[in-house]
């Protein structure tokens, strides 16, 4: 390294006190305890049920309550819970969309889930071609496409259809479906 | 007792109970860096938050693995920068996040030279602002910086070399930081 490429003491000293910050938001500890609770990967007594931190998810989506809500539901303990999927069929002026329009569309579900997500949900989702097989016998032609699907873990059906309200879809004049996975 | 025989320590309690008081020590001591090292690496809040928590989902998916080769502070960074890259592809494929913002300064009385500062880096092309990052504000060596970005010692103190040139140039008005902030 050329000596004038060497830093300074006082740009030395600059540089190493940017390591102050900036700091993380008060509310991703708990989140994130949510989600390793979520994931089965806490055990012992005060392991977070992965059901409660759902919950705890539900709580602050919809009433902005982040640690209290969070900590709330956790030690109330939701009983019950499953497998949800959400699916979205194309809003109206879907098929007009330019490939960047479709993109920013695709790129706001996305952020929601990763909103979703970040409160301790766990979410998933696909967007799906337009075009497919079909197979079978005819099932009638669907007025509107499915366009895609989300697939999330919820404490109850109430909390499945507080998430699937939330969904950017409903703007856009979109119909969303929630059902519950079958236990089988 | 120094830094790694608290994270050591750290380390075997929870790993024996995957008790929650463990991993919340763990998190204090660790996400700080995590987050703020995220945050100018992306550019967004919202991206260093996500980051934190896969890093720390995958951490302790795989903490029973750690070989104590490194401090676990950079194992930490190795997985956060892993997560990063794999981001950075899923950008390029789909677009940035329309929650992208940069994060909130940490105290809004930060000396104007301070904020100028991290402007400057904040512009730096992503090679630069890495390695520069990397080195000279979290401390790492030149070998433990190659390794962790994946390059030969020759590289990372070469990028050094034009970083901090590059950064005076910003901070002075020059033309050596002018490069594009993606290029590498």
């Amino acid at each position: 390294m050329d000596e004038r490429d060497e830093l300074t003491g006082d740009e030395a000293r600059a540089l190493a006190a940017l390591a102050g910050g900036p700091a993380p938001p008060p509310g991703l500890e708990g989140a994130t305890v949510a989600r390793l609770a979520a994931d089965g990967l806490l055990g012992g007594r005060r392991r977070l049920p992965r059901l409660a931190a759902a919950a705890a998810g539900i709580a602050l989506f919809s009433a902005g309550l982040f640690v209290g809500a969070r900590q709330g539901a956790a030690n109330g303990g939701a009983a019950g819970g499953r497998e949800y999927v959400l699916f979205l069929y194309d809003a109206p002026d879907e098929a007009s969309l330019t490939e960047a329009q479709m993109q920013t569309r695709v790129a706001e579900y996305r952020d929601w889930a990763g909103a979703v997500r970040r409160q301790g949900f766990r979410i998933r989702g696909e967007k799906l071609e337009r075009d497919g097989g079909w197979f079978g016998p005819s099932v009638g032609g669907a007025a509107h496409p499915l366009g895609g699907f989300f697939v999330f873990s919820a404490p109850d059906d109430a909390a499945a259809e507080a998430v699937a309200r939330s969904c950017p879809h409903l703007k856009h004049g979109g119909t969303v479906e929630v059902r519950p996975v079958a236990k089988t | 007792m120094n830094d790694h025989g608290d994270d050591d320590a750290l380390v075997a309690r929870f790993l024996a109970g995957r008790d929650e008081g463990s991993f919340r020590a763990l998190y204090r001591r660790h996400s700080p860096f995590l987050y703020r090292f995220l945050a100018r690496w992306s550019g967004s809040a919202a991206a260093a938050e996500e980051g934190v928590q896969e890093t720390w989902i995958r951490a302790v998916r795989g903490l029973s693995g750690f070989e104590r080769r490194s401090s676990l502070k950079t194992w930490l960074a190795g997985i956060a920068i892993r997560w990063w890259r794999e981001e950075e592809r899923r950008r390029v494929r789909q677009g940035p996040s329309a929650e992208d913002e940069p994060p909130a300064p940490e105290d809004p009385t930060l000396a104007d030279e301070r904020l100028d500062l991290e402007r400057a880096i904040a512009a730096l092309p992503a090679g630069y602002r890495e390695t520069l990052l990397l080195h000279d504000v979290e401390g790492y060596t030149h070998e433990e910086t190659a390794r962790l970005l994946g390059v030969d010692p020759g590289t990372s103190k070469s990028q050094l070399s034009r970083a901090r040139r590059a950064l005076r140039g910003l901070l002075t008005g020059g033309d050596h930081g002018r490069a594009r902030r993606t290029d590498r």
